[in-house]
């Protein structure tokens, strides 16, 4: 437990140290790690707003995870999005290889508040995009059937031309555990950006929507939710989305 | 100033998790060719427990439960231990990932 506790503290020392949106991917993380376990995944957005720079955004994540063992799930992803283009039409290409870890600090249960560090690192593919190295701290709760998780994540680019500002955001889904195949509940996502040079409430992030969560046909578990845009800065309407087969 | 007081909220939270865990006492469970036992287990209701899952058989089981929301691999000859409540009382039921049909229940009172 000591080294976990220092596992910890370092993680979180290194997320500030290193730590744009501050999600590398539409997802609240649990601070689980279940060993033993595969796991392929695809999370995507899709954006719908007025404004044409705004609209139709997407962005996919295709990806592999293990559970190296009770305490560390490791991910490795591929993230493809779509990019503005100087004649306004998008276009879609991958853009990222990640490497992304979950450290569950102590066993479910144990503590009033379940803990866990969130540390990832994202490669650029093209030119003109920079790496970025990605750090949150996971926290869930439990009361009775209702599941709270809260995800606080920091963000660093790194790279030339990265941009030297440390980004923080929050994210937070409550869910109410219905059955095993239906849990509904919301989300709410807020991209607060630099955490050293304060924004106003519509130049940061804030969407909050309902989501369902559940497991399918056994082995499948999936996460849709809709998020609705309540600051300037986010999309007006977005489609989020996580499909997870475990083996 | 922010990173200052999210260090400070940090440190707080190390220092005081050790007290809040709150575990009362141990009950056991045990894996033996692919069953469990005792079923049901009796535990009191409202207070966190801990259970110890003893897997006797020689191959990896998983102690999974969508009413506690627990899932935990045990591997072969290992324990482990099983944090769950406070619970109301009721029935909970819970199962063996890697044999289905391997089932269980726990009774809280």
């Amino acid at each position: 437990m000591n080294f976990k506790v220092f596992l910890f503290f370092a993680a979180f020392l290194c997320v500030l140290t290193f730590a744009k949106p501050s999600y590398a991917e539409k997802q609240v993380f649990a601070p689980n790690a279940e060993q033993g376990e595969w796991e392929i995944e695809n999370t995507g957005v899709y954006d719908v707003d007025p404004h044409k720079d705004k609209n139709a955004v997407q962005e996919y994540h295709y990806s592999i995870g293990y559970g190296v063992n009770s305490f560390w799930h490791t991910e490795l992803e591929l993230e493809a999005e779509t990019l503005p283009t100087d004649d306004a039409i998008t276009k879609f290409q991958a853009t990222h290889l990640e490497w992304e870890n979950i450290f569950q600090l102590a066993p479910k249960g144990e503590y009033w508040v379940d803990p866990g560090i969130y540390l990832a690192y994202e490669a650029p593919l093209i030119n003109k995009q920079v790496g970025q190295f990605e750090g949150k701290i996971l926290l869930e709760k439990d009361f009775q059937k209702i599941t709270n998780i809260l995800n606080i994540s920091f963000n660093q680019e790194v790279g030339e031309g990265a941009d030297r500002h440390t980004d923080a955001g929050v994210s937070w889904s409550t869910r109410y555990r219905l059955s095993r195949y239906f849990e509904p509940g919301f989300e709410y996502w807020n991209d607060f950006s630099a955490i050293d040079h304060h924004l106003d409430y519509n130049q940061q992030s804030h969407q909050v929507g309902p989501c369902i969560y559940g497991h399918l046909f056994g082995s499948v578990n999936y996460d849709i939710g809709y998020l609705f845009g309540i600051s300037d800065a986010a999309p007006r309407r977005e489609i989020k989305w996580v499909l997870e087969y475990e083996f | 100033m922010f990173v200052r007081f999210l260090i400070c909220l940090c440190l707080s939270v190390g220092l005081c998790l050790p007290a809040l865990s709150f575990a009362q006492e141990s009950n056991i469970i045990v894996i033996k060719n692919h069953k469990f036992s005792p079923s049901p287990l009796i535990i009191p209701a409202n207070q966190k427990i801990q259970i110890t899952v003893d897997n006797q058989d020689s191959t990896p089981e998983e102690f999974e439960s969508f009413d506690l929301d627990r899932e935990q691999v045990v591997e072969g000859n290992k324990k482990i231990i099983v944090f769950i409540g406070p619970l109301t009382p009721g029935t909970y039921n819970y199962w063996a990932d890697y044999h289905q049909d391997s089932k269980g229940v726990i009774i809280a009172k």
